[in-house]
């Protein structure tokens, strides 16, 4: 669209662009007026220590990035310049030091983001230097951005170790309404019974943090600002019902600890789920564009149902179920659908004992009357031309009449996988494009011989040919 | 596109009817826009909530810069929240990431003012556009090369500058 100013000027006038190249020749002195807080808007997006070195350019510039500084780093495997493994505690001893040199040299200075990533093993013998940062970047620095990253390296075999507890009582009203994006990893949250959540608060990523159902869940509840929300591998074990409207959530994953997930979220526009199959209630979220869902040893057909009920305005989803099985039952009887689903992709992994069920994974087709392009990778090794299974004349009648393109992976001509592309074929009267690959997605080596590769080649031409369109474009490779 | 006699704030846009709002440069040119598109400027959108008649005055931006701001904005505001799975949102993001790279090409000047202007109409994300591409024109240049760039007049004495680059050795590593 363009603009349209009603009287006088032309507005599409482009002549005044100039090659960037050319500003060299062309100084400007009108750049000397932009005020203070643009040049340091401008000096913030610079690396660090080009940052640091715009203070020499003249007093102005001195002035405006000496009073603040976009973010200080302490890690202590950069700043020790050796191995995390080689570290010891002298060397932890040092970091301490630094910091704390650094920190004073920033007294006095906005920090906008306190970046801090040492192993809470490491500093296990002295979790006070902690505090002292975190209540230097909320009182003294005024922080915005507050990353505390206290993973050892390798966290499981760490479950049970003590975490480093968030030091609420540091904080008074107006650092906690600072604070914009936090990032907590290897900590512990036990806010205080009076405890308010953080009001301007748009980013959060809780890692591994030992925080009790009822905390969190009032915790985001006060949280109206949030944008992003990343749960990972918290200790929780437990439901997570947050009722209370989080408008401008837009963003939400969740990694291995919950129960059941319940959300307010009308703008949620993704979702992404790794874990067990758990009831996901996101009724409420109609925009939601995109959903990537991984679920470890489920049932096909559970898993359909429960998707169907959490997530029926989905637009485009992923589903990847590891160690799959599934039951021979078409749900005839399901009278859910989803609503607004138009790409779908299923990572389908077939085991020995389910060869003659791969035609009941249709039963998740029939649930999207409005798919328009569907991604199906297959995989399992016993599937190379598995004659197991029913064939689609058992199946009634079904029409996708969107579906435009079909992308199948890991295709080794398996009854099932044969049955299931003609039947679609067969009912997707606007297909437009149709691809079939013997590799898998993601690529993983096949390990057989040239000769049964031609074979399903050959066994997919004779089957596919009759009944395909004219008009669809058709690949095989 | 967008029809320009719409008395009433109405227009056609792609077979829909949409509202649009007159906004009104500093030199009197006046721009129908849509409302959507407008409202990425938080100041417009303030503004529009206080009502009023004779269209929004923006008495500290130009025609000129007025028209690349709005040009960002239309473009901006077509475009849904991104979706990282899907292919189309994929290709919207590289899309959008074509236009800004075009919208960029401008001379130092203008620069300045698209900033002034961005940072008057508070339209955060090309407030941050511009800032960035700033940011890359200094980027690996010497104090002496930026100063020239930009028309910034050294006002250290030696001793002061002397005294900076101790302070700065170090801070960073």
């Amino acid at each position: 669209m363009t603009n349209h100013p009603t009287s006088q000027q032309t507005t599409a006038d482009h002549h005044h662009r100039a090659n960037p190249t050319s500003i060299n020749t062309r100084p400007s002195t009108r750049f000397c007026h932009l005020p203070p807080d643009i040049l340091y808007r401008i000096a913030s997006k610079l690396p660090p220590k080009e940052f640091a070195r715009t203070s020499v350019l003249s007093t102005e510039w001195r002035g405006c990035t000496s009073s603040a500084c976009p973010r200080l780093t302490f890690d202590v495997v950069a700043m020790c310049k050796c191995k995390r493994e080689d570290l010891t505690y002298k060397h932890v001893w040092q970091f301490f030091l630094d910091v704390h040199n650094i920190l004073w040299k920033h007294i006095g200075k906005v920090v906008e983001t306190l970046h801090v990533k040492i192993n809470f093993e490491d500093s296990i013998f002295m979790a006070h230097p902690i505090d002292t940062w975190v209540d230097f970047a909320a009182s003294t620095s005024r922080t915005k951005n507050l990353i505390l990253d206290l993973k050892p390296k390798r966290f499981l075999e760490y479950m049970d170790t003590e975490l480093y507890v968030f030091p609420f009582q540091l904080l008074d009203r107006e650092s906690i309404s600072r604070l914009q994006h936090m990032q907590l990893s290897f900590v512990s949250l036990d806010p205080p019974s009076h405890f308010k959540g953080f009001p301007n608060l748009r980013k959060l990523h809780l890692q591994m943090v030992h925080v009790s159902r009822k905390d969190l869940e009032n915790m985001l509840s006060h949280c109206y600002t949030l944008e992003w929300l990343h749960i990972d591998r918290c200790r929780l074990d437990d439901e997570l019902i947050v009722d209370s409207p989080l408008p401008r959530l837009t963003y939400l994953r969740v990694e291995f600890c919950l129960t059941k997930i319940r959300f307010n979220a009308v703008n949620l526009a993704t979702f992404e789920y790794v874990g067990c199959l758990i009831p996901i209630d996101l009724v409420r979220s109609f925009k939601l564009q995109s959903a990537n869902i991984t679920f470890l040893n489920a049932i096909f057909q559970h898993v359909l149902i429960s998707l169907l009920n959490g997530l029926p305005s989905v637009q485009s989803l992923t589903l990847d179920i590891r160690f799959q099985r599934i039951e021979k039952q078409w749900l005839w009887d399901n009278p859910l659908k989803f609503t607004n689903l138009k790409h779908l992709q299923l990572l389908l992994y077939t085991l020995r004992r389910d060869l003659d069920r791969v035609l009941y994974s249709l039963a998740f087709l029939r649930a999207t009357p409005f798919i328009e392009k569907l991604e199906v990778h297959f995989n399992g090794c016993d599937l190379w031309l598995s004659e197991a299974g029913p064939c689609r004349k058992d199946l009634g009648q079904c029409r996708y009449v969107h579906l435009k393109h079909i992308w199948i992976t890991g295709f080794k001509a398996a009854r099932g996988q044969l049955e299931f592309l003609l039947h679609v074929i067969e009912n997707a009267p606007t297909l437009e494009v149709l691809l079939l690959q013997i590799g898998q997605y993601p690529p993983f080596p096949l390990g057989v011989d040239g000769p049964r590769i031609e074979k399903v080649k050959e066994i997919a031409r004779t089957c596919v040919h009759p009944i395909l369109p004219q008009n669809v474009t058709f690949d095989i490779k | 596109m967008a029809a320009a006699d719409s008395c009433d704030g109405i227009s056609t846009s792609g077979g829909g009817w949409e509202k649009t709002v007159t906004l009104v440069s500093s030199d009197d040119a006046r721009f129908e826009v849509r409302e959507a598109a407008a409202s990425l400027s938080q100041t417009v959108r303030r503004m529009i909530r206080a009502g009023g008649d004779g269209g929004i005055p923006l008495p500290k931006v130009d025609a000129r810069t007025l028209s690349t701001v709005l040009e960002y904005c239309n473009k901006h505001a077509a475009v849904p929240a991104p979706a990282p799975e899907s292919s189309s949102a994929e290709a919207a993001a590289v899309d959008l990431e074509w236009f800004d790279k075009e919208l960029m090409h401008v001379d130092l000047a203008t620069l300045c003012s698209l900033i002034r202007a961005a940072d008057y109409l508070e339209v955060a994300g090309l407030l941050d556009l511009t800032c960035k591409t700033v940011a890359d024109m200094i980027k690996s240049k010497t104090a002496e090369e930026i100063r020239q760039m930009f028309g910034i007049q050294n006002d250290f004495t030696p001793e002061e500058e002397e005294q900076l680059s101790r302070e700065n050795a170090g801070v960073f590593e």
